[in-house]
């Protein structure tokens, strides 16, 4: 496997970033989230080389990425659903977009916390997008079109 | 009943684009800023009796005065970590008026001598964090901010990306954040005191309550102070959700009563009653019908009838909810999001969550109860932060009200 190399243009801001914060070890999510755009999770090549730049050990990018939900070990294959569960949601009717998202095989579903769209809800976010004020009809039509997603 | 001043321009078109918005008194007061002293800022803030509108109520004047006095560099951090179920203002305001934001943190920085801005996002809020970038980039442009700004003070504000961590929506926790590591609160100290980042005085106040300071500033304390029932005084973005024909943001002075709220600017239940409400996001705990109807949205109010005002996000349940469900609903959440620092909240969470799960699979005993309410005692006061006392709160409050419900959910004779 060949290296990894941070972009021109991120290195750049990596830069601008540094000028901000009092202390270096406060770009680690910065730069994880870099990493993490640029190829959809976080990779070992990557953060040895995030570790260079912030002259930190790769354990440390290990220890703080697994603190956070958001942030993946392992890319997503397929249409990535985050059905939101909790209560607003729940009250209005989210486990039944959740009995539908089950038997649906061409996405990877995950039930997330509260995302704050309590006043739109049920809602699930789609490839880290919002789609709010959901039924099964509107959910189906959204994963149809799989080339808007 | 609607009271529009944080969100006097949310209607208009275009409403978060700079251009737009200078043409609507945009950073009229930013404009201004030489012509106040910064202790005359801090006065005017102390004076409205502005309350944090993060959750905890607390004066905004008494924490700024602590930042004032506070040696050193000093950082100013916005909470925009909002992951309270139930709420969804912030949001509101990031989307519709994020240039009234700036504007707030500008004159909140100038007031307390700060150079440097945070705005710490919750990572899933992509699109909010987009638009706030942008408003950012244009405020520079605009010369609003950067080393040589329009109003002669210098100022940098950098936008941060949380990650999902419900925690870090605690200030010490989002502080941690913010420094790179893992987000565990920290230890209080016993005597008021401001926050550290990277051992820097640090003021870290939410949203809305910046939000609230050019309005602050253009009309004077007196006229904020004159809203609202002393000592709540204004107004805040309270929110409805759940079981109601109109869910939204709608911001009102405080003291008005919350049924009319919920049947006027909500749109009235949706289904036959009002069986209960979660007041101020989930972990202000639950009161029913009977309380609902007589409380005025006012900290004092709701802290009176048990609960609090807290992020002024209500959840309306109906006559067809079943509590021992909710409360399940709001455990598996904690569970989820305890940080796992302090044994009584990492465990405690799991206990309560798993024992629920009893109720609801029909495999509960009357000792069950006993679990739930020890589990209750055991979290509340013994941990680094508050998330395990609102644990206790809420369960308590599920019980006191409910525990009729939880007893016929038991099927086993013991």
């Amino acid at each position: 496997m060949s290296g990894y190399t941070f972009s021109a243009e991120n290195l750049k801001e990596i830069d601008k970033l540094l000028k901000r914060y009092p202390s270096k070890e406060a770009l680690t999510l910065p730069i994880l989230w870099m990493v993490q755009n640029d190829l959809g999770y976080l990779s070992n090549i990557a953060l040895r080389e995030a570790s260079k730049i912030l002259d930190m050990p790769t354990s440390h990018f290990y220890s703080v990425a697994s603190f956070y939900t958001m942030f993946k070990f392992k890319k997503s294959e397929k249409v990535f659903v985050e059905l939101c569960k909790s209560l607003s949601c729940e009250l209005n009717n989210s486990d039944e977009l959740y009995e539908y998202l089950k038997t649906r095989d061409d996405i990877e579903l995950v039930r997330v916390e509260c995302l704050g769209s309590c006043g739109s809800s049920p809602m699930c976010a789609i490839n880290g997008k919002y789609h709010e004020n959901l039924n099964i009809k509107k959910l189906d039509t959204i994963l149809g079109d799989k080339d808007a997603l | 009943m609607l009271f529009k001043n944080v969100s006097a321009r949310f209607e208009i078109e275009n409403s978060n684009s700079i251009d737009v918005i200078l043409e609507h008194n945009g950073y009229e007061m930013v404009k201004k800023l030489q012509e106040f002293t910064p202790e005359q800022i801090i006065q005017e803030v102390e004076k409205s009796g502005l309350r944090g509108k993060g959750g905890g109520g607390a004066l905004a004047g008494a924490k700024w005065r602590l930042l004032e006095k506070a040696k050193g560099k000093k950082y100013i951090v916005i909470n925009a970590d909002e992951s309270e179920p139930g709420t969804f203002k912030d949001r509101s305001i990031i989307e519709k008026d994020p240039h009234l934001l700036i504007e707030g943190i500008i004159l909140t920085a100038y007031a307390l001598n700060s150079n440097d801005a945070f705005i710490y996002i919750r990572g899933e809020y992509q699109e909010q964090a987009k638009i706030l970038q942008k408003a950012i980039d244009e405020a520079y442009e605009k010369g609003f901010l950067g080393d040589e700004t329009i109003h002669k003070y210098n100022i940098h504000l950098t936008l941060h990306r949380g990650a999902g961590a419900y925690i870090c929506g605690e200030k010490s926790a989002l502080l941690e954040s913010l420094e790179g590591k893992r987000g565990h609160p920290r230890l209080k100290p016993h005597t008021p005191s401001p926050e550290y980042f990277f051992n820097n005085p640090t003021l870290v106040n939410n949203v809305e309550t910046i939000a609230t300071i050019p309005s602050i500033i253009k009309n004077g304390s007196s006229f904020y102070k004159s809203l609202g029932l002393e000592p709540s005084c204004g107004s805040m973005l309270f929110g409805v959700s759940g079981h109601v024909n109109k869910p939204g943001i709608y911001e009102c002075e405080f003291g008005v009563s919350m049924l009319d709220y919920i049947n006027t600017l909500g749109g009235g239940v949706k289904g036959e009653s009002i069986k209960a409400v979660i007041t101020g996001g989930v972990s202000t705990g639950v009161i029913p019908f009977e309380i609902v109807k007589d409380i005025k949205l006012t900290y004092e109010d709701l802290r009176k009838a048990g609960s609090s005002l807290g992020t002024g996000g209500m959840i309306v349940m109906n006559e067809s909810t079943c509590m021992v469900k909710a409360l399940k609903n709001i455990l598996s959440f904690y569970h989820d999001e305890s940080c796992g620092q302090c044994t009584p909240c990492r465990e405690g969470t799991f206990w309560v969550d798993a024992t629920l799960d009893k109720f609801l699979d029909g495999s509960a005993t009357l000792e069950d109860i006993e679990i739930l309410k020890s589990n209750s005692k055991i979290m509340n006061g013994k941990t680094v932060c508050v998330f395990a006392p609102s644990v206790s709160t809420v369960i308590d409050s599920f019980l006191k009200y409910f525990q009729d419900e939880f007893i016929a959910k038991i099927k086993v004779d013991v």
